[in-house]
């Protein structure tokens, strides 16, 4: 076994050195001899290795009976073994037990027409290939649901060894492909992913799959959410468009669908507080920490205008604790210590009123040594997680708090550099000394940017830097 | 924003001469990013900004007034005054400014360790292909006979020995040691951002070189994929850089060929070094603008259409055409085509990029661009 292991990964490895035109002559034919009901041969174990560059290539790939077979959810499909969050959403775990199961119970002599039927078809004929789709999709909801069926309430064999989430996925398929082909029409219809701004041509389209998931079955409602879920650019439309259906077909959506896009949204953006509190706790990083919590803000806040017309008191109640938990953050992980941290970086008078005698020589000596890297990247880094925050910190209520916070760390680094800037000697500084505090006044200037804008910002330029001119040669690095 | 009465609009832009179409300036500030300084004899410095209203003329804004126009990050205002002090305007001229202004850090400590890296890598370059110069020098004009190492410069016999060598082949120019020494110095001074064959290292240039001619093949794998008309636009992009990579080749060819024949480069020294100097003038302004476009491509996540269509849409805007006067008759034509598909195809760029606010985000992406455009290739 570990000989062959071996033996993939060299050839994996000279899979990637091929030609982008030779590997995809290589992909084509062993596509051509995979078995049509997939499975574990060795055809598949190199297709394996080769995925990584399949993925990145996005090569148009032989269409198998399986692949069609998953075509209608293949939206829905997520690499997470577990996902949570927005909507329902299929973890590609499941396709190969949901796969086996279908190929165990069904008629091989059917499998095998509809195989040798979609042989024959070339990659331009979608029409037909579709046609072949409607076919096994109606077949496998059939033997996937006569599969389902329990005996007194327990799954039969097959099903026993299944993990829970495949067992729950495999139903989730089952209801989807019962109405695939309605929901294949509403894709076409809602065209390319994402899907920006619903038009009125949009709801319509929504309407008339709504029409026909009804007349099949109205609990199957919850899976046009889910696909819009998926279609949508900004999840937090949804709630608008349901509205919008209430209003024009009141009797195609039922309360509890109504109900479940606003319960979906707001587990989308707990999830996403969720994961931003987990990586808070990781990171030092305070500006990457801010880029995370956007998505979580402007959902809440989209979130909070959908809901405006709603009487749902509890998803309100839900957003507005999660609009406490992001605010909560920012003040823990951006707010806090941000003087310090973008101050470290500058020259500080000495305290006079606790050390009336105390000389200005430290800060002084202090510029003669270039800024230290590490300090200098903190402060940029604070620097810019306070900019991304303006945006945000009216609608989180930390507006005052925060202005505050930010004029007066503005003032600071004014300050510090000013009173440094007068008590420079230039005359007696060496060039080596001179670029030194040249090169501590640049970061006051690019952290008050960052804080306080640009014109501010060159103001003090121009205060400190005339001193300085010409501006230093570039200096190449030192061996070492 | 409004654009001063003093700014001007050409429709379907394509300009004559290198020095028309103008340096690119790697500003920062997201509205002028990429846009290009020219000197005009009656105007002075101006600047031309592509597709500044998300339309498809240039805009040409005399330098002076670009301060009171824009609001412009610190880094841009410094580099402004630079170039206005410089004294002429070429591409060479306006990396050397940006270094400077970059090494200060007003683009971020990364930036700034980057310009510095980048400064020192320009440093490295001139001094390999000085010693390579050297001693394919001796190698030729000995025909073979006698070689020198780098061994040789560790120690003094060495050193006296290349000394003796040098005297002996510069007699053959009627030249002393040191005059031709420095006529290798000043050679490779002049060829250093683009090396010669046989070095073991790739100089700045022409790794450019090939890094166009992966761009052009990698965009053309991603057009093939994507079926929207952004695919026409994106094979437009292809072709330009399949051009541009294709001359850029044919020209350091021709500087190459000084190097395999160094007695005729040396007996005919005055009109080599013209010619040489003309040669790397050209490729420096034939690669110019070239390099943010390949950083801008790279680092776009294919898997993400939206980002790549809105890449491509950047890239348009910034394709650098080839002037008319600049290439021969034959390739006018191709590139007269290219020209107006350019015009044509162009797709509003993305909205935030042009909206006239500084918008931080874009001003770091724009910054970090900028570092990993200097960065050299790993060897």
């Amino acid at each position: 076994m570990k000989e062959r292991d071996d033996e993939l990964t060299l050839i994996e490895k000279r899979l990637s050195k091929l030609s982008p035109s030779k590997f995809r002559e290589i992909v084509g034919v062993l596509e051509e001899s995979r078995s049509d009901f997939g499975g574990a041969g060795p055809v598949e174990a190199l297709m394996s290795k080769m995925r990584p560059r399949l993925v990145r290539m996005k090569l148009a790939r032989k269409l198998t009976l399986q692949r069609l077979f998953c075509r209608p959810f293949e939206e829905l499909l997520t690499n997470d073994p577990e996902p949570r969050g927005v909507g329902t959403q299929v973890t590609r775990r499941s396709i190969e037990p949901c796969w086996k199961l279908v190929v165990d119970r069904a008629d091989a002599k059917k499998l095998q027409r509809f195989a040798a039927n979609l042989r024959v078809c070339s990659n331009d004929e979608t029409r037909k290939i579709e046609r072949i789709g409607r076919q096994l999709w109606a077949y496998a909801a059939t033997v996937l649901r006569g599969a389902l069926r329990s005996r007194g309430g327990l799954p039969d064999g097959a099903l026993s060894g299944l993990s829970e989430r495949a067992y729950r996925d495999i139903l989730f398929i089952a209801d989807y492909l019962e109405v695939a082909d309605v929901l294949q029409e509403l894709k076409r219809k809602l065209g390319r992913r994402p899907l920006r701004k619903a038009t009125g041509e949009h709801i319509d389209a929504i309407i008339i799959a709504l029409e026909a998931v009804n007349a099949v079955n109205r609990e199957y409602q919850h899976i046009v959410i889910d696909v819009l879920l998926a279609w949508l650019k900004h999840p937090s439309d949804i709630v608008a468009i349901v509205d919008r259906i209430a209003v024009q077909a009141k009797a195609q959506i039922d309360e509890d669908s109504l109900a479940l896009a606003g319960e979906a949204l707001v587990e989308d953006v707990e999830e996403q507080l969720r994961a931003v509190t987990g990586f808070a706790a990781r990171t030092s990083e305070r500006a990457d920490l801010v880029r995370g919590l956007r998505g979580c803000v402007r959902d809440v806040i989209g979130a909070h205008g959908a809901f405006q017309n709603r009487a749902s008191t509890t998803a309100m109640r839900r957003l507005d604790r999660i609009r406490g938990k992001v605010a909560a953050l920012v003040a823990e992980h951006v707010l806090k210590d941000a003087d310090d941290r973008v101050l470290t970086a500058l020259p500080r008078p000495p305290d006079r009123s606790a050390t009336p005698d105390m000389p200005d020589v430290l800060p002084m000596v202090a510029l003669e040594a270039p800024p230290d890297p590490a300090q200098v990247q903190a402060a940029e880094d604070q620097a810019i997680a306070l900019r991304l925050c303006v945006k945000y910190a009216e609608e989180l209520g930390l507006g005052p708090e925060f202005f505050d916070n930010v004029e007066s760390l503005g003032r600071a680094i004014e300050d510090r550099s000013r009173w440094a800037a007068v008590r420079l000697d230039m005359a007696a500084m060496t060039p080596d000394r001179r670029d030194a505090a040249a090169a501590h006044f640049y970061v006051a200037i690019r952290v008050l940017e960052l804080v306080a804008g640009s014109d501010r910002a060159d103001n003090l330029r121009r205060q400190l830097m005339g001193r300085f001119m010409p501006a230093a040669e570039p200096v190449a690095p030192s061996a070492a | 924003m409004t654009v001063t009465a003093s700014a001007q609009k050409h429709d379907n832009f394509w300009p004559t001469t290198f020095e028309e179409r103008g340096a690119v300036v790697p500003f920062t500030t997201p509205v002028l990013a990429f846009s290009r300084v020219r000197s005009q004899e009656e105007r002075g410095l101006e600047l031309l900004v592509p597709g500044l209203a998300g339309g498809r003329d240039t805009y040409v804004i005399p330098w002076r007034s670009l301060p009171s126009v824009f609001v412009m990050t610190v880094h841009d205002r410094l580099l402004r005054e630079q170039i206005e002090g410089l004294p002429s305007s070429t591409p060479s001229e306006i990396r050397h400014a940006s270094l400077q202004v970059e090494s200060t850090g007003l683009a971020g400590g990364a930036n700034a360790q980057a310009a510095r890296q980048a400064a020192g890598d320009d440093e490295s370059e001139k001094l390999l292909t000085n010693f390579f110069l050297v001693t394919e020098a001796v190698r030729q004009l000995s025909n073979g006979k006698l070689q020198i190492g780098p061994a040789d410069l560790t120690h003094d016999a060495g050193r006296a020995r290349i000394k003796e060598i040098l005297t002996r082949v510069a007699g053959l120019f009627k030249l002393t040691a040191d005059d031709f020494y420095a006529r290798l110095e000043n050679w490779a001074g002049m060829v250093a951002p683009i090396g010669v064959p046989g070095l073991n290292y790739t100089c700045r240039l022409r790794q450019l070189i090939a890094d166009i001619a992966g761009y052009a093949d990698d965009l053309e794998t991603w057009s093939d994929r994507e079926l929207s008309d952004v695919s026409d636009s994106a094979r437009v992009c292809v072709q330009i850089a399949e051009e541009t990579a294709s001359s850029a080749r044919t020209l350091a060819t021709g500087i190459d060929r000084y190097a395999a024949d160094m007695r005729g480069t040396l007996t005919d020294w005055r009109t080599s070094v013209e010619r040489l100097e003309a040669l790397m003038a050209k490729l420096c302004w034939m690669l110019d603008g070239w390099r943010p476009i390949v950083t801008l491509w790279r680092e776009t996540d294919t898997g993400n259409r939206e980002a790549s269509q809105d890449a491509v849409g950047e890239m348009l805007r910034l394709m650098p055409i080839m002037p008319r006067r600049e290439v021969g008759s034959r390739a006018r034509r191709t590139w007269g085509d290219l020209s107006q598909s350019l015009q044509r195809t162009r797709v509003k760029a993305h909205e935030d990029w042009l909206s006239g606010k500084v918008d931080i985000e874009l001003v770091l992406r724009l910054e970090r661009f900028k570092a990993i455009g200097h960065e050299r290739a790993r060897r």
